[in-house]
């Protein structure tokens, strides 16, 4: 008899009995029931894209350049208009008689504290800002960070500071030029603008996404999209988001890299216009139309153009809402129908104000608060709470090619092996691509370079609550 | 006898100071006794300098350019003249606006048009190019400027308030430039004095190389001397404290001793012995690396049992 492994019978006892029939107490038991569910994946926070500074502020304000260098530059031209200030009060002459003046280092030299070069030639009309009267320079030494101009009155009056007797240390000194050349006159001294390179680099973002073979074989119930049930298909749109949002607060917030070697970042937006714009401060919860006095005082110095921008954070947006709505109870409610019905729809709040010849627009910027982004609540400090930031729109003009571009840029820079025009670029190889690897597992990769140009920080503001 | 009337001391005696009630000698109290000298200008800098940017701006002349000085702080920033500070232990306002003659929002006019009269009459002052000045004339102001919570140094700051501006303390500030040119003299005269021997074990401490790397050549006590003091001047601060430091040259001739081989553990790879002898050291047991042993070395040497082993030391290279 041949050999054979003798198995028992199996299978006993059969079927169950249910006295009461079948009821739902059979899936406790054998648990096999798929609950109907939406295969769609909720997101508990909202969208995470949030808007960005390009999407709220158009392309008159921000705009996308590409660069073919990893440094890359602009040029910026200072004031035509030429002004010092005096260094020490000097005593008046006689009504008429010239009187010389030293001026102050640094603010009179184009070139820093040991000046070599000033807006001030001879035979040009200086002004005395106090009271308007107008000098002839008749004398210039130019000692560096000391140069001495005389100053002969064009009238009969004292070479003096309002209606005293001596011209005062710190007193505003102005010219255009020569006002009295007079008759058979030779050729006047030359002004030229200080011209300025403004550099910036740009920097290297990079994420990545790997999947092993059986993380990526294993179909779930939830759609991540597109009909993807698989689990690396949410992990690629995490990694979408954040190169969003790297490219975002790299390009807003600047990428620091002076203490990391062999690395180059990015100055930044916020950076440059915090060095170099001016910044308005309020009591938080208590903005007052001084305060749009003093903002509007600062850009109409600094040459702004009519329309600015602002990017918000939603305390500061509701601060001036309040504000706002306190003043023009009407303008701040817009009525109108809903849907099918015609019920009223209230809102409140002000996209807009114009005032002292300035046109406000108000966007709230998600970037700024960290509740809405990271979902928590900061408590030991806030940097951009209560913040605001003003963008001129419109277009500047380049010193050197006078090409006209609007005050920012997210510039990118421009891989010749790459399809020109795209900004992120994104890759994968793996096992199952066209690429291999050794290993079984996939990986997905995408990269981006890029950096911030900001032309004319002079004419943006921050504006900014403060909190006692 | 006669009745007495029994009082107790009065430690906190209370003073009237410009209408304000407090007690004497009590932060308050300084506060609002404080005198300016109406002829010199009180000056106070922003408390937040900008970032040194790591691409200078560069100003353009004719072919040439050069980069633009760096600005410590942004061209303009407005002075805000309403806060809350902690006085007398608790929150209270205050306000400043020209003409007025106190700054608690508690004891100024009620009316609210008159309040903004005069906060619309009131001069704008701002930080320029982060500096601002009032002369002592201007008592008011400069009281407001002292005790605000925005003055980063006031004593009556709240813990939440930003942090804006500082007075310029020209003392404190000469002060510390004052000792940090007295560190550089320190430096440069410890440079100028010390041993040849000193100098080398500390040059090489600190990085400077003793071999010239364009030709090959070692380096002369002389040569080695100028970049030694060179260092000191732009580095005191740590010159100094590494100079004093003894367990330096310990190092050094415990490395230099393992180079020349003087000290080896090729007899016995888990004993560090003395090369010509073979006398043990100490215990290297699962050390490799000259890092590693040089550093068990000189734990040794500190300890009591190696106190043999660094008097031997010390006499081979001193």
């Amino acid at each position: 008899m041949p050999s054979a492994i003798v198995r028992g019978a199996t299978g006993q006892p059969g079927p169950g009995g249910y006295p009461s029939g079948i009821t739902t107490g059979i899936f406790n038991e054998l648990n096999y029931v798929i609950p109907d569910y939406i295969p769609g994946i909720i997101a508990k926070y909202g969208n995470s894209r949030y808007m960005l500074a390009m999407e709220i502020l158009g392309n008159t304000t921000v705009e996308t350049a590409n660069t073919t260098t990893n440094t890359f530059s602009h040029f910026e031209k200072s004031r035509p208009f030429g002004s010092g200030l005096v260094a020490a009060t000097v005593a008046s002459g006689a009504a008429g008689a010239a009187v010389s003046v030293t001026l102050k280092s640094p603010q009179s030299y184009n070139d820093g504290a040991t000046g070599t070069r000033s807006p001030f030639l001879l035979y040009q009309t200086v002004k005395v800002r106090s009271n308007g009267r107008k000098y002839k320079v008749t004398n210039i030494t130019r000692t560096t960070g000391a140069f001495v101009v005389e100053l002969t009155p064009m009238g009969n009056y004292t070479v003096a500071s309002g209606t005293g007797s001596s011209i005062l240390a710190g007193e505003g000194l102005e010219t255009f030029g020569n006002q009295l050349a007079g008759e058979a006159s030779d050729s006047q001294g030359t002004l030229e603008q200080q011209k300025y390179r403004i550099d910036n680099t740009a920097t290297v973002a990079h994420a990545s996404v790997k999947a092993s073979d059986l993380a990526g074989m294993n179909k779930t119930q939830i759609d991540f999209g597109n009909g993807n049930y698989y689990e690396p298909a949410l992990a690629i749109q995490t990694m979408n988001e954040n190169m969003l949002m790297n490219i975002e607060d790299g390009f807003m917030e600047g990428v620091p890299y002076s203490n990391i070697a062999g690395t180059t970042g990015t100055v930044g937006v916020l950076p440059d216009v915090t060095a170099s714009g001016s910044q308005i401060d309020y009591v938080y919860g208590n903005f007052i139309i001084g305060d749009f006095q003093n903002l509007t005082n600062v850009l109409d110095a600094n040459g702004g153009p009519r329309e600015y921008h602002f990017l918000q954070d939603l305390l500061q947006r509701q601060d001036i809402n309040n504000l706002l709505f306190g003043i023009y109870r009407n303008g701040a409610i817009n009525y109108g129908s809903v849907g099918m019905s015609a019920e009223a729809a209230v809102s409140y709040g002000f996209s807009s104000f114009s005032t002292d010849t300035f046109d406000f627009h108000f966007h709230r910027y998600r970037g700024f608060t960290a509740q809405a982004v990271f979902g928590y609540v900061p408590t030991v400090g806030d940097y951009r709470a209560n913040f605001g930031f003003a963008a001129p729109q419109g277009m500047t003009q380049d010193a050197k090619d006078n090409a006209t571009r609007p005050y920012m840029q997210l510039v990118y820079q421009q891989n010749p092996d790459i399809v020109a025009g795209q900004r992120i670029y994104s890759w994968d190889l793996g096992y199952t691509k066209a690429t291999k690897t050794s290993e079984a597992s996939n990986k997905y990769e995408q990269i981006a370079y890029f950096g911030s140009r900001v032309t004319a920080r002079e004419q943006f503001a921050l504006l900014v609550g403060i909190v006692s | 006898m006669a009745n007495a009337v029994m009082t107790a001391p009065d430690k906190e005696k209370k003073v009237i100071v410009l209408g304000e009630e407090v007690i004497k000698d009590s932060k308050e109290f300084h506060a609002l006794s404080q005198e300016y000298d109406p002829s010199i200008k009180y000056m106070f800098e922003l408390a937040t300098e900008n970032p040194e940017r790591e691409l200078p701006i560069m100003i353009v002349e004719g072919q040439k350019s050069r980069p633009a000085p760096h600005e410590r702080f942004n061209p303009f920033r407005n002075l805000v003249f309403t806060s809350q500070i902690i006085w007398n232990n608790q929150r209270r306002g205050i306000r400043y606006y020209d003409g007025c003659d106190t700054i608690f929002v508690d004891k100024q006019p009620k009316d609210k048009d008159l309040i903004e009269m005069y906060n619309r009459q009131t001069k704008r002052r701002n930080f320029l190019k982060g500096s601002f000045g009032c002369y002592g004339d201007e008592k008011m102001l400069l009281l407001y400027l002292n005790i605000c919570s925005w003055n980063a140094e006031s004593e009556f700051r709240t813990r939440t308030a930003n942090a804006v501006f500082v007075p310029v303390n020209t003392d404190k500030k000469l002060s510390s430039t004052i000792s940090k040119l007295d560190l550089i003299e320190e430096a440069m005269r410890l440079a100028k004095e010390a041993t040849n021997t000193k100098m080398r074990i500390h040059a090489a401490y600190i990085g400077i190389p003793d071999i010239d790397y364009d030709s090959g050549n070692p380096m002369s006590d002389k040569e080695i001397r100028v970049i030694y003091r060179e260092w000191a001047s732009k580095n005191p601060e740590q010159f100094i404290k590494d100079y004093g430091n003894k367990s330096i040259e310990v190092k050094y001739y415990i490395e230099k001793a393992l180079a020349s081989k003087t000290i080896t553990n090729k007899f016995n790879p888990n004993k560090a012995t003395w090369g010509s002898s073979n006398t043990e050291i100490c215990d290297i047991s699962g050390l490799k690396s000259n890092a590693a042993i040089s550093e068990r070395l000189f734990e040794f040497s500190q300890s009591e049992e190696g106190e043999e082993f660094l008097i031997q030391l010390k006499a081979l290279y001193n």
